[in-house]
């Protein structure tokens, strides 16, 4: 595993709790927080490394509002270095915004990107687009059936799978990618160091297959507006995505493909078929093009998907690169 | 006044000492952790004040607002002379550790209000969940001095190398520059300073001072047998200056040294990892050595790092210890504060084996590491250390070992979360080339002190160069340097004779098993929990240790070379049941344990015994398949799998009343446990274990 860069370890003393319940007296920074100290740095010339001096971080932060606050978050060097020490040995890896490494996909499509994301698995996978697959824990057996389906074709067009790694059709589309000899990414809202010790997901660790990531500390416990605000990371690395069922108005699977579609991070495909949701049905109403329960197996079908959406890429990216411009230079 | 007398005039304070002043590097040391908030490795001999270092720059760094210092040491209490010392510069010294939970939530509170300026803690506690939440929030505020004692333990070239430490250099290594840290250590030679840095990193530097101890006087004194050794042990302590150390390198040797030494009229006791060392037994026996209450210490190396007495007036090894680093860090504790202390090496012939024995168990074999991790690999949610037991033949000590190991490395092929341990995607091969590389220094080093033994050159200045000491120059005062002996070489016959006596007299209970082991019930029904009170054997004897210099070596040549125990063995066993032992109810008749290799060896001496003790002899234990070896069954389970469906009693030749039950050896306990168990069932009242041997592990 790489060294963890000066500017991680300073993001880390700003934004994690590193492996404490408590983070001492000071509270740790919101991403807000975090953005908007970052944007006041930026404006004083400074860089997140000279609040690792000690010198520099007393003298440069004199006229910030919240001065101690930030000086007691970067005194917490014993708490880092153990908590590296800990992620490091169970090979949880971790990156900042500008690190190499750190996914570009969130960079070139979010407005607002992690400040902080850990890993454990193979990280070459990031860039590697791919397919989202989302729906709820809850399915019936055609669902599952579909999702099974749709992930195997994608493992042998070799197209990666990506999902939440949550209960229901997270797990099944990682699974059938997985077996069927394809890569996947479970971008996780929670829990990062137990998932990797999950005994189904060890070997494709250990083969290079699978990719875990999340922004939230690898101890984090689940939170629902955690779970909600990784959709994004999800839909923003995928070249496009399929809702296999949502219910109308409710739920991650919604708000997540409605975000999607207001953002434009990926095109939107919904399963359709006799059975299907009424979720379904209102997010094709809402723009999202249906695709026919039985094309799941069909690799032509399937790739034409891909060719559309990687045409579609272009267009997005025009409209939305000036909005972009003005958050980028933050990073 | 400058900055300089501000410590000056701290280090006086410290000391209790309007004269004192300071040692070369000292300042410079305290000033580069004060000022540059420096990265730095000490290497400085005992006794030369490395605790003054990271006192005055507490003191120091606590002034301009700094949190408190965290010192990490494997002591398990802080030294009389550091708590004196901290408390005349004003500093609140505290430690957490597993010996005193009743004062943590006192040391906690005072934490939490900024009142601790000094906590010390042992490195395993960075692996403790109590301590990471409650205590690592408040020290880790305000960007205190990181001091970690004896840091040679980071190196697994060490002498010393301690699993928890690796984790202490890791967490050193991600330590932003702009703190300060302090590593030291007093025994530290070219090679392990070398691995520290590549370890911690390059921002670490080195300061070195020279190890040279003018008030030690070497001696190096071959004395073959042990009987010889403990003869000159007697005749020499009361020629002895003040109290000192006597080191020995198992439990029992302490012991049993300890036994005679108080036989012969002098005053010492033993000290080792088997006192109960939570309480208060350990800590006591220190004060009385302190306190020149008691002539020696009888003591393994668990009487180790930093045990501080500046007016320690000897340190005699009763056998050879690993190293000369080793040595010296043992010997380096005597004298400090007198004109002249002694360090006498003795040597014998079972320090071989002991080396040998020492080096094979170092390391957990790699077959029993692939073993545990593709167990853990099978597992669906881990297993606990229990349940692994119950799947591996490997004995509990040893499983500790791999655990430890397996779930210290970075990254870990083993996790353990919640009690439970997990097989992670981490890949692990045996290192074999390491392995080997390590095994091959610890045969150089043993080679090295081996040398040593043997030296006609300056002693001091030999252990110097070993250490890498760029000071190294003969001492002038050593046996060799003197060129005769400090202290007589060679006891007297009759307190040898005297010594070999009380060895035959050294028998050694054997405590019967009270519980089956936990997972045996699963394969075998009704073996479960305690073994009910009508089940147990009584409390039994072995006449002595394999091969020791009283009965071991003849009943040696009995099993392995005759085939056929002497006469000799006989009556002393028969001296040993009437005269010492004297159990409650004395037996009625005589059994003894069947072998299907050596039928006779065993039936017939216990049938010579049986005449000896005017007592019916009859063989009503059968054996009815071979078993393997009980040394080659690693745990508890195992052995006890490989005995419980061997053994069957022909009821019709149990006779009545107590029975004394007969073997050679006793090792783990099972034979013993099974067959009384039987015996009880088929009508025996009690049943009195006895062997000629106890088979020692260390």
């Amino acid at each position: 595993m790489e060294t963890i860069s000066m500017d991680a370890k300073a993001t880390l003393l700003l934004v994690s709790r590193l492996r404490q319940k408590d983070s001492g007296e000071a509270a740790i920074l919101t991403p807000t927080e975090f953005d908007t100290l970052l944007a006041w740095m930026d404006s004083h010339s400074l860089s997140l490394s000279d609040l690792l001096n000690a010198d520099t971080l007393t003298s440069g932060l004199d006229d910030h509002p919240e001065k101690e606050r930030v000086e007691s978050l970067m005194s917490r060097r014993l708490s880092l270095s153990a908590a590296l020490e800990s992620w490091r040995s169970q090979a949880i890896g971790v990156l900042c915004a500008k690190d190499s490494a750190y996914p570009v996909k969130w960079l070139e499509k979010l407005k607002r990107t992690p400040p902080i994301v850990f890993y454990a698995g193979n990280i070459d996978l990031r860039n590697r687009g791919g397919v989202a697959i989302a729906g709820s824990r809850n399915i019936d057996g055609n669902a599952e059936d579909f999702t099974r389906k749709l992930a195997k074709t994608c493992a042998e067009l070799g197209f990666q799978v990506i999902s939440g790694g949550a209960k229901g059709v997270d797990q099944i589309a990682l699974a059938s990618s997985l077996e069927n000899g394809g890569t996947a990414i479970a971008v996780l809202a929670d829990s990062l160091s137990k998932v990797s010790l999950m005994s189904t997901y060890r070997e494709y660790l250990r083969d290079g297959s699978l990719l875990l990531l999340s922004p939230y500390d690898p101890e984090a416990h689940f939170m629902v507006g955690n779970a909600m605000a990784r959709n994004k990371l999800i839909y923003s690395l995928a070249d496009f995505a399929v809702v296999v069922s949502a219910e109308t108005n409710s739920g991650g699977t919604w708000a997540g493909a409605t975000e999607n579609m207001k953002n434009g991070w990926a095109p939107l495909y919904v399963r359709s078929s006799d059975n299907s949701k009424a979720g379904n049905k209102e997010l094709v109403a809402l723009g999202a093009t249906p695709l026919d329960e039985a094309n799941a197996e069909d690799k032509d079908y399937v790739y034409s998907l891909w060719k559309q959406s990687a045409l579609k890429a272009c267009d997005i990216q025009e409209t939305h690169q000036p909005n972009d411009q003005q958050i980028l230079p933050l990073f | 006044m400058s900055f300089k007398n501000v410590g000056l005039q701290y280090l006086r304070q410290a000391l209790n000492n309007p004269e004192a002043d300071f040692r070369e590097g000292q300042w410079e040391a305290i000033e580069a952790l004060v000022v540059r908030k420096a990265h730095l490795l000490l290497v400085q001999r005992t006794g030369w004040g490395k605790s003054l270092v990271y006192f005055i720059a507490t003191r120091f760094l606590r002034e301009s607002g700094h949190g408190p210092t965290l010192l990490v040491s494997p002591l398990l209490s802080l030294m009389r002379n550091q708590i004196e010392m901290s408390s005349r510069l004003g500093i609140n010294a505290q430690t957490i550790n597993s010996s005193n939970s009743k004062d943590w939530e006192a040391v906690y509170a005072q934490l939490q209000e900024d009142k601790v300026d000094v906590l010390f803690i042992s490195p395993e506690r960075f692996a403790n969940e109590e301590f990471l939440q409650r205590v690592m929030p408040v020290l880790s505020k305000g960007n205190g001095l990181f001091a970690v004692d004896e840091a040679h333990c980071i190196s697994d070239w060490g002498h010393d190398f301690r699993p928890d430490y690796m984790r202490i250099g890791r967490m050193l290594k991600e330590f932003p520059t702009g703190s300060p840290v302090l590593a030291v250590t007093a025994t530290a030679n070219d090679r392990v300073v070398e691995d520290i840095v590549s370890q911690i990193g390059p921002s670490l530097e080195v300061i070195r001072g020279p190890l040279h101890r003018d008030s030690i006087r070497l001696q190096n004194i071959p004395l073959p047998s042990q009987a010889e050794r403990m003869a000159w042990l007697s005749e020499m302590l009361p020629i002895l200056p003040g109290s000192g150390v006597i080191y020995t390198l198992t439990v029992k040797d302490s012991d049993r040294v300890a036994n005679w030494l108080r036989y012969k009229g002098h005053n010492v006791q033993s000290y080792h990892a088997g006192l109960n060392d939570h309480e208060a037994d350990r800590p006591i026996l220190e004060q009385k050595l302190l306190g020149n209450d008691v002539k020696a210490l009888v003591a393994t190396v668990a009487l180790g790092m930093g045990f501080d007495k500046p007016d320690l007036g000897f340190v005699i090894h009763f056998q050879r210890p690993p190293s000369l680093v080793h040595y010296y860090q043992q010997i380096g504790r005597a004298g400090r504060a007198m004109d002249a202390a002694y360090g006498v090496l003795l040597t014998g012939k079972e320090d071989d084996d002991i080396a040998d024995y020492f080096l094979r168990t170092a390391l957990p074999p790699d077959e029993s590491i692939i073993e545990t991790l593709s167990e853990l690999e099978s597992a669906e949610d881990g297993y606990s250390e229990p349940e692994l037991m119950n799947r591996l033949n490997i004995r509990k000590s040893m499983l500790d070992k791999i655990l430890k190991v397996t779930t210290i490395l970075s990254p870990a092929p083993v996790v353990k979360r919640d009690g439970r341990y997990y097989r992670t995607a981490t890949k692990w091969e045996p290192d074999g080339e390491k392995f080997k590389r390590l095994t091959e220094l610890r045969l150089q080093e043993q080679a090295c002190i081996q040398r040593y033994a043997r030296s006609s050159e300056c002693l001091m200045e030999l252990i110097e160069r070993e250490l890498n000491d760029p000071y190294a120059t003969r001492c002038g005062v050593c046996a060799n340097c003197v060129g005769k002996p400090l202290l007589s070489d060679s006891p007297k016959k009759e307190t040898v004779m005297e010594a070999i006596e009380f060895l035959r007299r050294c028998d050694d209970p054997i405590t019967p098993r009270k519980m089956w082991p936990a997972a045996i019930s699963q394969t075998h029904e009704g073996f479960k929990g305690k073994i009910s009170a009508e089940m147990q054997a009584n409390e039994g004897r072995a006449l002595c240790f394999w091969g020791d210099a009283g009965w071991g070596e003849m009943v040696r040549r009995g099993k392995l070379s005759d085939g056929h125990f002497s006469d000799d063995l006989v009556t002393a066993m028969e001296e040993m049941i009437r005269l010492r032992w004297k159990p409650e109810p004395f037996p009625t008749w005589i059994t003894c344990v069947p072998s299907l290799t050596k039928p006779q060896l065993v039936p017939d001496f216990a049938e010579r015994l049986a005449v000896k003790l005017g007592l019916p002899f009859s063989q009503c234990v059968v054996k009815r398949m071979a078993t393997d070896h009980q040394k080659r069954m690693e745990n508890s389970h195992f052995q006890l799998k490989n005995v419980l469906d061997t053994f069957e009693i022909a009821t019709e030749k149990v006779l009545q009343g107590p029975v004394l039950l007969v073997d050679d050896m006793v090792d783990s306990g099972w034979t013993f446990t099974v067959i009384s168990r039987l015996l009880r069932l088929a009508g025996a009242d009690s049943v009195l274990p006895a062997a000629l041997a106890r088979v020692i592990g260390d």
